[in-house]
């Protein structure tokens, strides 16, 4: 194992995570199963089609869901919008969507089907130890609306389109207004990166 | 038509991971690659067997059953592509690779060309078996044919 991203001392506690491995290659889903135990995931659930996956989302309240694009009874992409719009809890769980031979129209696909991240594979399990920190700290909110049901598709906060009007409470408008409060003068601004001598 | 909700869902992965207790993720990555380094010998056994699956799927249909042939080429070499990649064999996962590129031009319009399908089902052939000498030039030939078809970029 090469050299880390992480600090020594950070921890993840996914002993208690459900997880759920979809995946069509029975290879392909063995690697992935293994690295999750290796993790520390108890016991991650395997589904090699969509038709069994749907079967796990309707029995456990999962934590994390892992699709490949190419599952036993057709693509990942159907199934990860299926599990966005299927009505239980699950619907809002991470999804990360993890792709073979990957041309860019097919991380658009996976992206407006509702994945939380897309991983082209080959995935080492630090690749994907790096999604996983980064999906802990994922605090977008969920969008649903009749063309797309997902984690908001905004990663960065850049505002609404120039010209255009915000439809989120939470878009700030593009005009700035008038200042509240008086403004710093020069002295002012200059003392905030002056050097202060601290009393010993 | 209704209007788009945006609203805030629990990190469902957060709540149990920031539990007491669990791995340094240092522990945890390397109990995945050791993990995964116990499956590896049932992995190669597979990738012959795909690699002998691709081959027999290629003698197949090719005539009005040519999409489904390429379809099921496509699936096996995208499989052979993540199982070579997962245990660092670069050069079965770049012929994997190259002959996905291929069947997608195919499958997007271009004239099929069985014989650049059949060197990249010989050579994956050949390296999931094993080959180490001469694996250079084997994919210096696939990397010809990839660039008859497939724009560099």
């Amino acid at each position: 194992m090469g050299a880390t991203p992480f600090k020594g001392r950070e921890r993840v506690n996914l002993s208690t995570a459900e997880v759920l491995i979809v995946c069509g290659d029975a290879e392909g889903l063995e690697i992935l199963a293994q690295m999750f135990a290796g993790f520390g995931v108890h016991t991650p659930r395997r589904a090699s089609s969509s038709a069994e996956a749907m079967v796990v989302v309707g029995e456990r309240e999962l934590n994390l869901v892992v699709v490949d694009s190419a599952l036993a009874d057709g693509d990942g992409y159907p199934f990860i919008n299926w599990l966005r719009r299927c009505g239980s809890p699950n619907a809002w769980s991470p999804v990360v969507l993890v792709t073979g031979h990957t041309t860019p129209s097919q991380i658009i696909k996976g992206r407006n089907a509702g994945a939380s991240f897309v991983v082209r594979k080959p995935v080492p399990p630090m690749v994907m130890m790096q999604r996983i920190v980064w999906l802990l700290n994922d605090q977008r909110a969920f969008v649903t609306s009749e063309g797309y049901c997902g984690p908001d598709r905004r990663v960065r906060s850049m505002g609404p389109p120039v010209g255009m009007k915000g439809r989120r409470h939470d878009d700030l408008s593009v005009e700035v207004g008038e200042a509240t409060t008086p403004n710093l003068d020069q002295g002012q601004i200059d003392a905030l990166f002056q050097p202060k001598a601290l009393a010993r | 038509m209704s209007l788009p909700r945006v609203f805030k869902v629990e990190n469902k992965l957060a709540k149990v991971v920031s539990r007491p207790g669990g791995k340094t993720i240092k522990e945890a990555l390397q109990s995945a690659e050791t993990n995964i380094e116990s499956v590896r010998d049932q992995c190669m056994t597979a990738l012959e067997e795909k690699a002998g699956n691709l081959a027999r799927i290629a003698g197949g249909d090719r005539g009005e059953g040519a999409m489904a042939t390429l379809d099921r080429l496509y699936d096996v070499s995208n499989a052979i592509f993540g199982v070579a990649g997962a245990f660092g064999l670069e050069a079965l996962a770049e012929a994997a690779c190259s002959l996905c590129d291929v069947i997608h031009r195919f499958r997007s319009g271009e004239s099929v060309r069985w014989s650049a399908v059949d060197v990249h089902v010989d050579g994956i052939r050949l390296l999931a078996g094993g080959l180490t000498r001469g694996a250079d030039e084997i994919l210096e030939g696939l990397r010809k044919v990839r660039a008859r078809f497939v724009p560099a970029t």
